[in-house]
């Protein structure tokens, strides 16, 4: 093949995007079939011209550099498309089920094509996708619905050569298709593709100028003088460089309309595999979201979605049963709150079991000692519960959710991009994940204290209150915890110059103070020298060098990252949950 | 000879280095009187001393981070890594960045050399089967005059596998054998 590197970028790139919008065409058409065969008609035809119009575009860009897997597949369920277009066939779940697996097809043979430069690997699959394409066109062509068809068979077999194919396209269909296209080339000319990673630098620079910016005003050349005008022009700086890093994040940004999509098409496929009968809600698909957490919400959804269908959801039989229409609702909707993303996914299922929860954390060794047998913990307290490592409630292990590891995952990924996962169920109503996410991982709220000579960064999303202990209110515990009353509760306190061996300005208690951290439930005070005050801050990773040299195990660490102060200097940010738990 | 570059020229910008011309190459430093060489294609900037951020939960050696261009990196102590009596540091300590595997990581030296060319031939492989424990960081003994330069292997000497165990030893006791 001698095509230009260039044009096989311009190629895949054209493809993908083209397949971006065939995926949810061909997925909202499935629900059409749900209620079996059916002959469209005049109102799916927008829907079927637009199917057959992508993937007629991906077959023409495929022929054209000869990757003929593609097209050849393409082109056969170009040609399914065209009976269903005319009328001349019923459209079953079936072949709603063969068209995504030629999504799917697509999907991997790009993939391919963009490691290899060709789609020869993808030959053999092609040619069997083809195949039952092929299969199912000549299944209806045979009961004889339109006994004059087989002379003219415009359906050929999978040897025809894809050069062949746009004389296969009637005439009267060429002709839209052309407008559609020049209609797509208009709308482009307003976006343009950048590389994700010149944004990602752009990003990183914006980053950095902000604390280049703070260093600069906070320089020690300049304390103690008057600088009326420089005030004024530094105030001006500011406010401009926070408009670009707002701007810069922006572009960032995307819908999360394609996660949606793909989600929309798991629950379908968990659908029929198990048999229940579903009925998927989307709302807010155009929330748009950082890039990043497109990425790391993908894998949890998909966990979360498994285990609604799974678990969650009754079998039809079930549900009337209860007194409950037999098909069964899952609503995902995303939102912007009060500076985070909101993901919600909601189901009508049999909702979560209090008792056997509460048993099986129990039997696992998973409930902390200080709560005794659960009986005071709070619904949600003990919903959470769940998502502790280990814990399955499942009685049986089957296909779709696996084994109980999964939940815990979800909520690990949730917390790396510094999210919160809330759980609210009604048993017998049905159960709702909240997952709430800072709209960008890059800022943090944080409040910054001081332990000797050290400043760390707290997450203010976990920090509840603070105060000044009073001589008398601490308990020393046999196993020698320090206990503080805190109202009606008692919380341990954690001395953090002792669990990071560093010198503290005092050892006493009352000199310090005490700050009242919560995480999934748990509290703990944390006993520092002073609090600084809140403090908004770029948030830094640790190095890969930081994660591999530790002496404690990554998922231990108590820092979780680090931020350039104003004068240059670094600051910690602490972990509150790898807090609390070391007082374990 | 070796003449010593001042503090006022440190900070230069090391990153447009022609790779090609950094073979036989080596940025030459001096720790606890021993002169030492990195292979120059590792070296992104020599810079000067500062406030080093101790870092919790770390070995010994990882003396903590700083702050690099508005990037946070970790810093390698030389002398303790290779177990050498520790010292204050002074006006020409240094800070030398490597990156190895992407990964920007400082490393405290006593006082920076000069670049030199040391071509392969003069270039003594390091002494196998030492019992010296640190000679695996080595990559061999470079002679350009009367001088001898251990020439530094930076991946075993910041991923070596004994970094790997002595994460591993901390988390589980049970880990490996012995």
């Amino acid at each position: 093949m001698s095509a230009d590197d260039e044009f096989i970028d311009v190629f895949l790139q054209e493809c993908n995007d083209l397949l971006d919008n065939l995926e949810p065409v061909v997925v909202g058409f499935a629900e059409h079939t749900r209620d079996g065969p059916f002959t469209p008609g005049e109102a799916h035809l927008p829907a079927l011209q637009e199917i057959f119009r992508l993937f007629h575009s991906i077959k023409g860009n495929a022929a054209y550099l000869d990757f003929d897997a593609i097209s050849t597949t393409s082109h056969a369920a170009e040609n399914l498309l065209d009976r269903f277009r005319k009328g001349r066939m019923d459209v079953q779940g079936g072949h709603i089920d063969l068209l995504c697996q030629t999504c799917d097809f697509l999907r991997q043979s790009l993939e391919r094509v963009e490691a290899d430069r060709s789609d020869q690997a993808m030959a053999q699959a092609g040619a069997q996708l083809t195949e039952q394409l092929h299969a199912v066109l000549e299944a209806a062509e045979t009961p004889a619905r339109q006994p004059a068809a087989p002379a003219a068979a415009p359906e050929s077999p999978p040897a025809v050569a894809p050069e062949a194919a746009p004389e296969t396209v009637p005439e009267s269909i060429a002709a839209p298709v052309a407008s559609a296209r020049s209609a797509t080339t208009v709308r482009k000319a307003q976006d343009l593709r950048v590389d994700l990673g010149k944004i990602d630098s752009l990003v990183n620079l914006v980053s950095e100028l902000v604390i280049a910016k703070n260093m600069l005003l906070h320089s020690p050349d300049l304390r103690g003088l008057e600088l009326e005008h420089f005030g004024r022009s530094a105030d001006h700086m500011g406010k401009v460089i926070r408009e670009l890093q707002e701007v810069a994040m922006a572009m960032r940004m995307v819908p999360v309309t394609g996660l949606f999509q793909r989600m929309n098409r798991l629950v379908l496929d968990l659908a029929r595999k198990s048999g229940k009968k579903v009925e998927f809600v989307i709302h807010g698909s155009e929330t748009e979201v950082d890039k990043t957490v497109i990425e790391k919400v993908t894998d949890p959804l998909v966990h979360l979605i498994r285990n609604a269908m799974d678990h969650g959801m009754e079998p039809p039989d079930a549900r009337e049963a209860a007194g409950k229409p037999s098909c069964g609702t899952v609503r995902l909707s995303a939102g912007h709150a009060e500076g985070e993303v909101v993901i919600r996914l909601e189901d009508d299922g049999r909702g979560l079991n209090r008792e056997r929860i509460l048993a099986k954390a129990l039997e696992r060794g998973l409930l902390p000692a200080s709560v005794g047998d659960g009986a005071g913990l709070s619904d949600r307290e003990v919903a959470a519960l769940i998502f502790e490592p280990g814990f399955s409630t499942a009685e049986q292990v089957t296909d779709l959710s696996g084994r109980g590891v999964g939940m815990d995952v979800v909520r690990q990924n949730i917390e790396q991009i510094n999210g919160r996962i809330e759980i609210d169920s009604q048993p017998g109503q049905g159960t709702r994940i909240t997952l709430r996410i800072p709209l960008t991982m890059a800022i943090m709220d944080g409040m910054l204290i001081r332990v000797g000579q050290l400043r760390y960064i707290l997450p203010l999303l976990s920090v509840r209150e603070s105060f000044r202990v009073q001589a008398g209110s601490v308990t020393l515990t046999p196993d020698n915890r320090e206990m503080v009353r805190v109202r009606d509760r008692l919380f341990p306190i954690l001395r953090l110059y002792r669990l990071h061996a560093i010198a503290p300005d005092s050892e006493a208690l009352e000199a310090g103070i005490l700050i009242v951290l919560e995480s999934r439930g748990r509290h703990a005070c944390l006993f520092v020298d002073e609090i600084l005050g809140p403090q908004q801050t770029v948030v830094q990773g640790l190095s890969d060098y930081l994660v591999r040299a530790a002496l404690t195990d990554r998922r231990k660490q108590s820092v979780s990252g680090c931020t350039i102060m104003g004068d240059g200097e670094i600051c910690l940010i602490l972990d509150p949950e790898q807090l609390l738990q070391s007082l374990e | 000879m070796v003449s010593e570059t001042t503090r006022e020229t440190l900070d230069e910008d090391w990153d447009d280095w022609d790779e090609s011309q950094a073979d036989n190459k080596y940025l030459s430093f001096v720790v606890h009187g021993e002169h030492y060489g990195v292979s120059v294609g590792y070296v992104s900037q020599i810079i000067g001393m500062r406030t080093i951020t101790t870092m919790p939960e770390m070995p010994p050696f990882l003396k903590g981070v700083v702050n690099f261009r508005g990037k946070v990196i970790p810093v390698v102590d030389i002398r303790v890594r290779f177990g050498l009596p520790e010292r204050d540091y002074d006006d020409r300590t240094c800070i030398i960045v490597v990156t190895v595997e992407e990964t920007p990581v400082g490393l405290v030296i006593d006082r920076v050399g000069v670049m030199v060319d040391i071509p392969p031939e003069q270039v003594e492989a390091a002494p196998k089967a030492s019992r010296e424990y640190n000679s695996r960081f080595l990559q061999g003994l470079g002679k350009v005059d009367e001088e001898v330069y251990i020439l530094l292997d930076v991946e075993q000497l910041l991923y070596d596998e004994e970094l790997e165990q002595l994460s591993g030893v901390a988390a589980a006791d049970e880990g490996r054998g012995s």
